[in-house]
């Protein structure tokens, strides 16, 4: 959790080496992402929160619950869209269609970073669980597009959230080495 | 070290010399037998060709059945998005998700080291090192080497750089492949000097056809081992790269059987044949040679209809007319083939004529055979292979491994060929009017039936007689014959 925490303050810092890639081990996987947007929130960064895993209600509702402010974090609802559930429409999260297009999911992205002001996080949670809907090649594409898309940006960060208990956590690891940072959570 | 040709029931070309050399199976049909067993274990082969020739395709099929032999691999991608390579195999057969989910083939991006800073050959070989041991691949492709040598742009520094990379990579027991795009199809290297170092040189090329790109690949150097020269043509389907190399035939093995009889299907053609034992020899090649509307079609009909009926499988190999028009014309007579193929018995081959391959052809008839284990086959026709093919030499070719392959198999064919002579049967003319082409085909086929024309009056009668069948005593007559509801009809000997 340390490193996690010096690379926040350095990016946070220099603006330099934005893209980090976060391998986090099951039992320790929601603290940390509570503990990481804390951090940003503290430093004032907006964010938008990409959510494959969890329907935005429930999301929202437990980060709430763990004090961040919600308001300042646009969300996008993957999960509901994966598991084909009904979308409501809600101030401060965007659905996008159940087919998962990636330039869908690039685009609100894209458009979502425009509507905030000043620093802010994209905060992909997580890729493992994106590349369990597409074809590798796609899971591909969107994480080498997001860290060419911030590569250079001094007023983002991308952090992208790799499940290590999975199968698959090598494979993602490897494809998404191109992110400046790789910090591995264990303790 | 040469593996049996599994294409192949006739044996594998000779070897020039014994040889311990290991070879790794490529996994690309056509290609280990090009290559006389696959390409030799801990070596560097330089895959060169211009773009769209397939070297992405090769090298990631390579890869996957290096899995599937037990042997995880590397794919490091150095030019194109790793994404647009990946997506370009993922609909491939050969391709299987949970090969790279389990990381038993490795995914690696590389070409961020080139586009940003300087090139430090030494990091990628310490980064290839690193990579090849933890995953303990056994082989590896880079994809393009091209890049590498580009941001080098030294030639002496590029020998250096490839030498150390054959060296580390040979110790580490990791085959590797260097795909290489060249922007001229008879250049292997954009430096003319990374071919020097590799082990093996493979080259893919492309030309335009009529309807098609047609591809080619040539093993321009593989040490150690004895490899097929010669351009291969090959396809790339969904299963993946599949090679047309010429096929062995061992002409030692022959399995004609003189005993064993197949029926003409013609009341009275098969006594003709040999006096005492009715019909062709087992493995026997015959040709029905005549003119144009002579019935050499419903004669191979006759002798498909006859297996068919007899419960043997067969494949009809149309070149004349499509599969369709012949099924209606069979019907015609009373012969249902459509429930034939349907049932699996019947196999028809209808391909398409323009950019016609003969070795493409070939392949596909030896697969139908081997797949329903046919008896019999019907070729009709010849002339309309060396129409599409404007090539005799090819044909002649083609009709040599079709021929030795048949009798390999035991396998009785039937071929048809038009006569280039219009009417014959003037005085003193018949048996000489066969034409030059027939009789340079002669030495290939076992037995020759030629159907031809006389003038009766006002009219044509139709002529047959049997000028060729080896190992038997053929009648030498010349018999009258007609063409009915039922089929052919023999008559009585013609006199003039």
């Amino acid at each position: 959790m340390e490193k996690l925490e010096s690379a926040l303050n350095e990016i946070l810092k220099t603006g330099k080496g934005n893209s980090i890639l976060l391998e986090l081990d099951a039992e320790l996987y929601f603290k940390t992402i509570i503990k990481a947007i804390k951090k940003l929130q503290k430093k004032g960064l907006s964010g938008i929160y990409v959510s494959t895993q969890r329907p935005f209600k429930n999301i929202s509702s437990l980060l709430k619950k763990e004090g961040i402010n919600i308001n300042k974090i646009i969300f996008i609802d993957v999960a509901s869209a994966a598991s084909k559930e009904a979308q409501e429409k809600c101030k401060g999260c965007v659905h996008i269609s159940p087919e998962l297009d990636v330039d869908e999911l690039v685009e609100a992205i894209y458009n979502s970073a425009e509507k905030m002001k000043g620093k802010k996080f994209i905060f992909i949670d997580s890729i493992t669980t994106f590349a369990l809907y597409k074809p590798i090649s796609e899971s591909l594409r969107f994480s080498e597009f997001l860290i060419s898309q911030v590569k250079g940006k001094k007023d983002i960060i991308l952090i992208l959230n790799v499940a290590k208990d999975l199968s698959q956590k090598k494979f993602i690891r490897d494809v998404v080495m191109r992110a400046d940072k790789t910090i591995e959570i264990k303790d | 070290m040469a593996q049996k040709d599994k294409l192949s029931v006739g044996g594998q070309y000779p070897q020039k010399s014994s040889s311990t050399v290991l070879q790794q199976k490529t996994g690309i049909r056509g290609l280990d037998e090009t290559l006389n067993g696959g390409i030799p274990k801990y070596t560097l082969t330089l895959l060169a060709g211009t773009s769209g020739t397939g070297k992405t395709i090769f090298g990631f099929q390579w890869l996957f059945a290096g899995v599937k032999q037990g042997e995880n691999g590397i794919y490091i991608s150095m030019t194109e998005p790793l994404f647009m390579a990946v997506r370009n195999i993922e609909s491939m057969e050969f391709y299987d998700r949970k090969v790279i989910e389990q990381e038993k083939l490795r995914l690696l991006d590389l070409k961020e080291i080139l586009t940003y800073g300087k090139i430090d050959p030494h990091a990628i070989l310490e980064y290839i090192e690193k990579q090849v041991k933890e995953n303990n691949s056994k082989r590896l492709v880079i994809d393009s080497i091209t890049a590498i040598l580009y941001a080098l742009n030294d030639k002496a520094k590029i020998i250096q750089f490839m030498f150390e990379l054959k060296k580390l990579l040979g110790a580490l027991g990791c085959t590797t492949i260097l795909l290489s795009k060249v922007t001229e199809p008879k250049k292997y290297s954009v430096y003319d000097v990374e071919e020097l170092v590799p082990d093996g040189v493979i080259s893919l090329n492309t030309s335009i056809g009529e309807n098609q790109i047609v591809r080619n690949l040539q093993v321009i150097k593989m040490r150690g081992i004895d490899f097929r020269s010669g351009a291969v043509i090959f396809d790339i389907y969904s299963s993946g790269i599949l090679l047309y190399p010429k096929i062995p035939i061992d002409r030692s093995v022959a399995t004609t059987k003189f005993k064993i009889r197949l029926s003409s299907g013609i009341k009275g053609v098969d006594a003709l044949c040999d006096g005492g034992n009715d019909g062709f020899p087992q493995g026997h090649v015959i040709m029905v040679a005549g003119n144009t509307g002579s019935g050499k079609t419903t004669f191979g009909l006759h002798f498909l209809i006859d297996g068919l009926k007899k419960g043997e499988r067969a494949i009809y190999i149309a070149l004349e007319e499509s599969s369709s028009q012949i099924k209606k014309t069979a019907l015609e007579h009373g012969w249902d083939l459509e429930k034939y193929e349907k049932s699996g018995k019947l196999i028809f081959i209808n391909p398409d004529l323009i950019d016609l391959n003969t070795d493409k052809l070939l392949y596909r008839i030896l697969d139908a055979v081997n797949k329903i284990n046919a008896k019999r086959v019907i070729l009709d026709s010849i002339s309309s292979l060396e129409s599409a093919t404007m090539n005799k030499i090819k044909v002649r070719e083609f009709l040599i491994q079709f021929s030795g392959f048949m009798k390999t198999k035991g396998t009785t064919s039937m071929l048809t060929y038009l006569s280039e002579e219009a009417f014959g049967a003037e005085s003193g003319q018949l048996i000489g009017s066969g034409s030059s082409s027939e009789l340079r085909l002669s030495s290939i086929v076992d037995g020759i039936i030629l159907l031809r024309y006389v003038e009766r009056g006002q009219s044509v009668a139709k002529l047959l007689n049997i000028l060729k069948m080896r190992g038997a005593s053929h009648n030498k007559k010349i018999w009258q014959f007609e063409i009915g509801k039922n089929g052919v009809i023999l008559g009585k000997i013609f006199k003039r």
